[in-house]
């Protein structure tokens, strides 16, 4: 398909424009996505831990049980709840190319809905009725991780469909039902992985912490064993999560990899995340023969930051992919600054009541034995 | 055309939004009703000699709660947004980016739920009493507001009253004529839900037990008010819709099943009986409350959830052919001619973007323009088949017809050439095996 064809085919922007300057926008993607990143990668990676943990035996392989069967809806709830922002101002942003892709992959798109139901309510099942000894326990999660990873599959399909406009018309073309996905993609595989595998390190990184805190409470025993546990899970993960970013480099088309690796900002990010996911992968080992608590959060910031690096640099590369079809600058701006206002008290309002409220009820919620 | 158009066979793209749409409802007015309910229970409770039975009733019901809302409510309404968006990505773009910051701070509102209610079931052991009931009412709060911000985006739809796409103002559209009589319509049918779910909870206490009479009295308290002002309040709705909306509800149209039967008999029909059911089911409970189990309770709620179905479809309806009403019609085609990207008039395939490039006198035309113009309403043979409604058509007739479509008041009017309606006509033709054979 050539340049002019794909650019006939995109979709003129919104008349209402941008309700403030698209910085703004994507600064709040950029921290948004990234906490769901985290959550997203904590429940993927917990219910990996938590199908070993019962396929395990022994007391601490209970123990682990009882606290992701816990810890995995929490983490689902929130994985939700922080894709939400994303997914507003990825349409604000990049709708046109991002509802195109939508239907163009529109069977598979809806679908995600019940899937997530499914592997939700799969979770609550394991920790409200099933057993903790039992087969179909390990059998739900089992179910319920197959059904996340199939929506983050759909998530990569659509996001890479999405910044390659060049292949809209002959795929809708093909199907105008989207029963079809994106799996001429290059980059698919490598990048899928290089989203999902990272989960073994930030579940890895809560048993890291929760065994910090079991020694604490004066459960060194469990303590210890959880830190191993955690450590291990880090450093797997994170060795399947350099081995897909070399896969990923690998397979981008030459000019985009040139413009990750040809110096400025992009070349920065991707230097960041290598640096900083090894600071992270160096703590949570340093953590795993030790007490104490400053080297497992030192461990999780360090994480943090190199996801963000990644949720940066991921926007950088797909503008690159688009240059010549779409810029954010061509994008008129329409001031709303008052419900900018509205929103931002809100926000303000509404974590301040929350971050009282876990003050005040954490400390209580831990000491329970 | 802006956007490709989701061809859904047998369904239709906007039947799979109606079907998440009335889960949906269902879900999150018993997610804030429910709230109401923990609240009021909890504050009831402290005053009970056996209070603390009560609030062992009341975990089982916040346990229920929990996973009902947060799994099913949560994530319909997160597939509300992905079947929008593939049904109407150009009505959902238009709504994104004008309430964009009202979505914001209802995310807020939205996560404040959950991190209270979160708080509120797993502190159950280790938070005083005062928390427990400040942790409650908070939820109820949040979450009605979340309800108030989003009533006023979806209110907007139907009624953007003085707001006009030049002045994109947003206070008169979001307090828009439809706002209040259906934010009170709301919270009044999220208290009727809310009881109408906790009878369900409270028929699994042990018959024999004083408990259960008193936990299904207190929840039929909730129901019968309800249930006799939502009428009311759904008339007050009523007056406030456009003339266009009126008309077609009390002027009907032919219905799936051939007939013609008003929109507002059929519709208003559905919601009386479900309201007289709802309201008869309830006084049967309330006398007999020993005697009450679980499956009439379910029962009571499908039927809510069959007056909700009733409610969403007659909106549908009375909507069309509009997304958002005198703005964008169903099928992403703007009102103002100056804002469609193709003139009504002016050769359709060749400015739509979504369609390859076809030689003039390609069969495959026909097969093109019904895809992008049609197909957000129709479906071939299934839910508003094609099929069905031009059994009759030749190719003189059907190219008449398609002339003079959007003086049926529910389809918006043809764009294209009359090279167009004659592929469009010989195409439907052809589905009945007959040639297309041009006029
Ligand atoms: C806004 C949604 C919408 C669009 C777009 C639309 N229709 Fe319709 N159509 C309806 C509704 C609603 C009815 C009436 C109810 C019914 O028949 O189920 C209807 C009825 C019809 C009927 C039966 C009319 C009768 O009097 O029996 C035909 C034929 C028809 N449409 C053809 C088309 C064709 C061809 C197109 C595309 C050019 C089209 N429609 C586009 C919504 C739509
Ligand atoms: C099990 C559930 C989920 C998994 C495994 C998952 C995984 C992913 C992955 C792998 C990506 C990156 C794709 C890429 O860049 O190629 C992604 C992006 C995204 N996810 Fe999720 N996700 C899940 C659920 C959700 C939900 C429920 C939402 C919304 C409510 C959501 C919103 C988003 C958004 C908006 C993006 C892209 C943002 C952007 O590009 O600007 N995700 N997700």
């Amino acid at each position: 398909m050539t340049l002019l064809t794909a650019s006939i085919l995109m979709p003129a922007g919104d008349p209402l424009g941008c309700a403030v300057p698209p910085a703004l926008f994507l600064a709040l993607s950029y921290l948004t996505l990234t906490l769901h990143f985290l959550a997203m990668n904590f429940t993927v990676g917990g219910a990996i831990l938590l199908i070993v943990a019962r396929l395990g035996k022994g007391r601490d392989g209970a123990a682990s049980v009882r606290f992701l069967a816990t810890a995995l809806p929490l983490g689902f709830s929130y994985l939700v709840t922080f894709g939400v922002p994303p997914l507003l101002f990825v349409q604000v942003l990049f709708g046109q190319l991002f509802y195109s892709s939508s239907v163009l992959v529109g069977t598979f798109w809806i679908l995600v809905i019940p899937a997530l139901v499914l592997a939700y309510a799969g979770f609550y099942y394991h920790k409200l009725a099933a057993g903790s000894a039992s087969r179909k326990g390990t059998l739900v999660v089992l179910c319920s991780l197959a059904l996340m990873l199939f929506v983050g599959f759909v998530y990569v399909n659509n996001l890479t469909l999405m910044q390659t406009p060049g292949k809209w018309l002959a795929t809708y073309t093909a199907h105008p039902g989207g029963a079809t996905l994106n799996l001429s993609e290059r980059t698919l595989v490598p990048r899928y992985a290089f989203f999902i595998l990272p989960g073994l390190v930030v579940a890895g990184i809560a048993f890291v912490l929760r065994g910090a805190y079991l020694d604490r409470w004066g459960r060194e025993e469990e303590g210890r064993a959880s830190r191993r546990f955690g450590a291990r899970a880090m450093l797997v993960g994170a060795v399947l999560a350099w081995t897909a970013a070399g896969g990923l480099l690998a397979t981008l088309p030459a000019a985009i990899r040139s413009f990750v690796l040809g110096g400025g900002l992009p070349t920065g990010l991707a230097g960041g995340w290598l640096a900083l996911s090894l600071g992270s992968i160096a703590c949570g080992l340093a953590a795993a023969p030790r007490k104490g608590l400053a080297l497992p959060f030192a461990s999780a910031l360090l994480w943090a930051c190199a996801v963000g690096c990644i949720v940066a640099l991921r926007n950088l590369v797909r503008l690159e992919y688009l240059k010549g079809f779409f810029s954010l600058d061509a994008m008129p701006v329409n001031a709303q600054w008052g419900m900018f206002a509205v929103f931002a008290v809100t926000l303000v309002l509404g974590l301040a009541l929350l971050v009282f409220l876990m003050v005040r009820i954490f400390p209580r919620l831990a000491r329970r034995p | 055309m802006n956007y490709p158009v989701w061809n859904v066979d047998i369904l239709g793209g906007g039947l799979i939004v109606a079907i998440i749409a009335i889960v949906h409802m269902l879900v999150s007015h018993v997610a804030v009703g429910g709230g109401a309910l923990l609240a009021v229970a909890e504050v009831w409770s402290d005053g009970q000699p056996d209070g603390a039975r009560i609030r062992t009733w009341l975990r089982r019901f916040a346990t229920w709660f929990l996973v009902f809302t947060t799994v099913f409510g949560a994530i319909t309404g997160v597939g509300i947004w992905f079947a929008i968006q593939l049904a109407s990505p150009e009505a959902t773009s238009l709504l994104i980016h004008q309430f964009v910051f009202a979505w914001a701070a209802e995310w807020v509102m939205f996560l404040g739920e959950l991190t209270v209610l979160y708080l509120y079931f797993y502190g159950w052991d280790v938070n005083s009493r005062a928390m427990q009931r400040f942790l409650a009412v908070a939820y109820f709060v949040i979450a009605w507001l979340s309800l108030f911000i989003i009533n006023g985006i979806l209110s907007f739809m139907m009624t953007p009253g003085g707001w006009t796409l030049e002045n994109r103002d947003i206070f008169r559209a979001f307090f828009n004529p439809g706002f209040f009589p259906l934010l009170l319509l709301r919270t009044v049918v999220m208290f009727l839900l809310a009881g109408l779910f906790g009878m369900l909870v409270a028929t699994r206490v042990a018959a024999d037990d004083d408990l259960k009479e008193k936990l299904i009295r207190f929840c039929a308290k909730w129901v019968i008010p309800a249930a006799v002002a939502a009428p009311l309040l759904a008339f007050w709705y009523w007056t406030t819709l456009p003339g266009s909306a009126v008309a077609l509800a009390l002027g009907g149209v032919t219905g799936v099943a051939g007939g013609r039967l008003e929109v507002v008999t059929r519709y208003g029909l559905l919601a009386g009986l479900a309201g007289a059911l709802i309201l008869v089911g309830t006084f049967a409970m309330a006398l007999r409350p020993r005697a009450a189990n679980t499956a009439p309770a379910l029962a009571l709620l499908l039927v809510a959830q069959l007056a909700i179905m009733g409610g969403e479809f007659f909106r549908e309806m009375a909507r069309k052919p509009y997304v958002i009403h005198g703005v964008l019609y169903s099928n992403q085609l703007w009102k103002e001619p100056g804002k469609a990207p193709a003139r009504l008039d002016a050769p359709y395939l060749d400015a739509a973007r979504w369609a390859p490039r076809l030689p003039a006198q390609s069969p495959a035309r026909g097969e093109w323009i019904y895809r992008l113009q049609c197909a957000s309403c129709h479906t071939i043979d299934g839910y508003r088949g094609l099929m069905k409604r031009t059994v009759a058509w030749t190719p003189a007739f059907g190219v008449r017809w398609l002339s003079t479509m959007d003086t049926l008041k529910v389809m918006p009017p043809f764009e294209g050439t009359a090279q167009d309606r004659e592929a469009l006509a010989a195409w439907v033709i052809s589905l009945h095996g007959r040639t297309g054979v041009k006029p």
